[in-house]
């Protein structure tokens, strides 16, 4: 039974590893040891002493900060991606993942127990087979638990921790360390659900960014660790097609995510990120993937899975996106850009002079995905992208313009937007409540059409307060699309997927966006309550 | 009134805490400038009341005020020679239309209204501005009253760290604010915009929408006491939602258009005044628009189908009243009147008066007369469209 202790009784006593991770806090913390070394050691000495066969990283910073520790320059946090599955994965990964394996649950940050309590209940749902087989096997280590949880007994206390007892001003800095950490290693740019596609530009910036502009709006913009990324949108018009037999009937592509992230990795080489979630009908009756090919991908031959269908079209819509990205910079010479695919896992070669990667992290969110499969699709791609870009290399192209807005103005836009995010949602959670509601609603945030028409209206209004008149919001949505990626690089916006009735009555899985947690959401508020909301009418 | 209490739930600096404590002030000062006026102005319902105002125009009074402040607070924002702060609240929705809230207030992430807010202060004695006078029954709530709390005194000991240009503002507010009449401040305070506007109806719409089937399907069912009860209370709630849509759709718009005549005869000072038109369109941009026609048309039926149902569920619960004289008897037979006569006016299908509506020897309404009120409710026909999840 758990009791209220003081800290001293904490310290002395809880386990041995607990404790001694607590008293290392002090320790480290009068060295001025980095947040990132204090995670690495805390989660190696996890790894070392629980000796999991499985970690289990609560979305979404938890797998960021995985994927930043694995990609340190200098002493790696050696574990493989093979053997990590997000929390919001455990549904659609076969029991086999779990059975009899010793789990690590990894959780940056502790305040409600929410997501935690979510994490034990859905393992308890994989069935009794799985549970009575890992139940005593399972190692909680939260990075830093905040005083509430501690004194809220609500749900199973974490195993080991480096902080805890940690009031609102504390839980906040750490936070704001850990986005920082992120920010640098750019970890949530690039996140661990999208592909990646690595290019090295050897010609002006300006140039590379050009010629990504011929088809796509793109706006360059430097990240909150000063690194510079760039959003490449793609609007809804006619060259930004997908085919129509590879996605379920009633899919829809416009008001959606649809663009590239462009994410600096140091020296001239660069991510390219894909990223498109259109919305689809909930109906799982509606057949798709009649390739055979790509029902290899998705593993769609192991017929007791689950299947993430919304992500599943997601990932190969996200292909098409890459394709169109790859289709601009093969247009330029070949010298002036270096483009290097991800590499199958099994030819990943042990020795150090080895540059290449694989997409090992994609199984992080696709417990049941055939990596192999999927680097041999996008081979497919770019081999097609390749041949469409020679076909019009020898014609005299145009280039495209960049956007010229400020870094200044793009993160005020920001804060104006998640200011609205925040309000339109609270005013439909207290619409809930007027309807008899007794719970806040999870998750619960707004679709990019929702976003895209709070941002228009923004860009409307201030336009009018200057005197101008603009005739359509809409060719300004790469702004808005750009405002996602600053936000997401701030840990400002998560993202969920959510069933949502559109006006036809039709149910559909639609991505939605929402503050991350209740201390930004509170941050939020209260930049609100002292600055007032921004004119949308 | 000098001493500034703090409630620490509110803030985390001080500088909050004077901020909060500021708007209580503010708004106890206009409270008073309005509970404290002698001259004439529009009755409420007859009703010429002085002293102290109900609590739904109370929040309607908050949120007018806080709307002007923080425009005010956009278009000229200064430390010495502006506006200094803004009012730390939002707009949400509530019981009664939009209202002054904080989100997330309570443990489970409901809101807390200004009142909610400002009842809680006094119930632990840490406002001393604003007083709540409410009864003791729950159902009751909404007859509160809301006055100043004590008489204000010199504004240089209310006011002490606002500056001139503030006070300047709220000296205009106080003299423009006392002559409008309760109607009239609700009507500003419920108003603002079109978009506002069509949004508040249409959120209406949608709660008369959901209560409309119980409601005829508690009519239909045999008669006992628990569901002639429960049908009371539903169809008292449905004649809730029609008049609130009603009023924000057509009936307040001349309580509006006075309101807003008041003002800009007595508000002499220029930014305030600018202000002021940019927060509250006029009458015509508000409700001059043809979905708010149509939305005013079908909470025309909406509220007389809503009133002749009421009446009915009055007597049908208590047969022997059809007859009687007292208070309650008549007041429901005059609702069946007014149903009627409105659904005539509305040139619709006629409805008998409360004696033809059962059958003879039981309770049970009779069918052709659930035919037409079927009829005359689906004849609301943009209400009945309306989507949940506006």
């Amino acid at each position: 039974m758990e009791v209220k202790r003081s800290i001293k009784d904490n310290l002395t006593n809880y386990y041995k590893a607990a404790t001694v991770s607590v008293l290392r806090e002090s320790y480290m913390k009068d060295q001025g040891v980095p947040l990132k070394e204090e995670l690495k050691t805390f989660l190696s000495e996890q790894i070392n002493q629980f000796k999991p066969n499985l970690i289990i990283v609560i979305e979404r910073k938890g797998t960021a900060i995985l994927r930043t520790l694995k990609e340190l320059p200098e002493y790696p946090l050696e574990w493989e991606w093979e053997n990590v599955i997000s929390s919001d994965s455990i549904n659609y990964a076969l029991k086999d993942i779990f059975i009899g394996r010793r789990i690590l649950i990894f959780d940056d940050m502790l305040k409600t127990g929410l997501h935690m309590k979510t994490v034990i209940e859905t393992l308890k749902n994989k069935g009794e087979d799985v549970w009575n087989s890992i139940k005593d096997q399972i190692h909680i280590a939260t990075f830093v638990i905040h005083k509430t949880f501690e004194e809220s007994h609500k749900t199973r206390r974490p195993d080991s921790w480096f902080y805890h007892y940690i009031e609102n001003k504390g839980y906040s800095e750490l936070r704001d360390q850990i986005v920082s950490m992120l920010q640098k290693a750019g970890s949530l740019m690039l996140d661990t659900e999208h592909i990646e596609v690595r290019i090295k530009v050897n010609c002006e910036y300006r140039t590379f960014f050009e010629a990504l502009a011929r088809k796509a709006k793109v706006i360059d913009f430097h990240s909150g660790a000063n690194r510079l990324n760039a959003t490449i949108y793609y609007p809804d018009n006619i060259y930004n097609k997908f085919p129509d037999d590879l996605f379920p009937d009633g899919t829809r592509f416009s008001d959606i995510v649809k663009k590239c992230r462009v994410v600096h990795r140091g020296g001239n080489q660069f991510a390219l990120i894909p990223i498109c979630y259109p919305s689809i009908p909930v109906d799982d009756k509606i057949e798709w993937l009649i390739d055979s090919k790509i029902k290899e991908i998705f593993g769609y031959n192991d017929i007791e899975c689950n299947h993430n269908r919304f992500q599943e079209v997601g990932l190969l819509a996200a292909v098409e996106v890459l394709k169109w990205t790859l289709i601009d910079i093969y247009t330029l010479p070949p010298e002036y850009c270096q483009v290097s695919l991800p590499v199958k896992p099994t030819d990943v070669k042990e020795d150090e002079s080895f540059e290449g990667f694989t997409l090992s992290h994609l199984n992080v969110i696709y417990p049941n995905l055939n990596i192999a499969k999927l680097t041999e699709y996008i081979n497919i791609k770019r081999n097609e992208a390749y041949k469409t870009a020679v076909d019009v290399r020898s014609r005299k192209l145009k280039k495209g313009k960049i956007e010229s807005i400020t870094d200044e103005d793009l993160y005020r836009f920001a804060c104006q937007v998640i200011q609205l995010i925040r309000h339109k949602l609270d005013e439909q959670i207290t619409i809930r409540f007027l309807r008899g509601a007794v719970e806040k609603p999870h998750p619960f945030g707004l679709t990019a059409r929702e976003i895209f028409s709070l941002g228009r209206q923004l860009i409307t209004n201030s336009s009018k307060a200057n005197g101008d008149d603009i005739k359509n919001a809409k060719n300004y949505d790469h702004i808005i699309s750009a405002v996602f990626d600053i936000l997401i690089d701030n840990a400002y916006l998560v993202t969920h997927v959510q069933e949502i009735e559109d006006k036809d009555g039709i149910k559909r899985y639609e991505r939605t966006f929402e503050p991350d947690g209740e201390v930004i959401s509170e941050k939020i508020r209260r930049y609100t309550s002292l600055f007032g909301l921004p004119d949308i009418q | 009134m000098g001493d500034r209490i703090i409630d620490n739930k509110m803030f985390s600096t001080s500088e909050e805490a004077i901020i909060y404590d500021n708007v209580n002030r503010i708004i106890a000062y206009l409270l008073d400038a309005w509970c404290s006026f002698t001259g004439p102005r529009k009755k409420w319902y007859g009703d010429d009341i002085r002293g102290a105002l109900p609590i739904i125009e109370f929040e309607k009074l908050a949120i007018f005020i806080s709307r002007i402040w923080n425009k005010l607070h956009k278009i000229k924002s200064d430390k010495e020679i502006g506006i200094s702060f803004n009012f730390p609240y939002e707009e949400m929705p509530g019981k009664h239309g939009y209202s002054l809230a904080k989100s997330n207030w309570k443990h489970n992430g409901e809101p807390g209204y200004l009142s909610d807010i400002l009842i809680e202060q006094q119930k632990n004695k840490l406002s001393l501005c604003i007083r709540f006078d409410i009864p003791k029954e729950k159902k009751d709530f909404y007859k509160t009253r809301v006055s100043a709390a004590i008489k204000i005194p010199r504004e240089d000991i209310l006011f002490d760290t606002l500056n001139e240009f503030e006070k300047e503002v709220l000296r205009d507010l106080h003299n423009s604010i006392k002559r409008l009449g309760v109607n009239q401040i609700r009507a500003l305070g419920t108003h603002d915009s079109r978009e506002r506007a069509l949004k508040d109806v249409r959120y209406e719409a949608v709660k008369w929408k959901s209560i409309v089937n119980p409601v005829l399907t508690l009519l239909k069912m045999q008669y006992d006491d628990n569901k002639a009860s429960l049908l009371e209370d539903k169809a008292q709630e449905m004649l809730e939602y029609a008049d609130e849509a009603w009023r924000k759709s057509s009936h307040n718009c001349n309580d509006y258009e006075d309101a807003m005549k008041i003002m800009l005869q007595e508000i002499t000072h220029k930014l305030l005044k600018d202000a002021f038109n940019r927060c509250q369109k006029t009458k015509d941009d508000i409700w001059k628009h043809e979905e708010m026609h149509n939305l005013a048309h079908d909470a025309s039926i909406a509220l007389a189908i809503s009133k002749y149902i009421r009446g009915i569920s009055y007597f049908r619960r208590r047969p022997e009243d059809m007859n009687k004289t007292n208070r309650r008897a008549k007041k429901y037979l005059y609702q069946i009147n007014e149903g009627i006569n409105m659904l005539k006016e509305l040139q619709l299908e006629s409805l008998p008066p409360g004696s033809n509506v059962f059958e003879s020897g039981n309770r049970e309404v009779k069918s052709e007369i659930l035919l037409k009120i079927n009829n005359t409710v689906h004849e609301c026909k943009t209400f009945m469209r309306m989507k949940e999840n506006l």
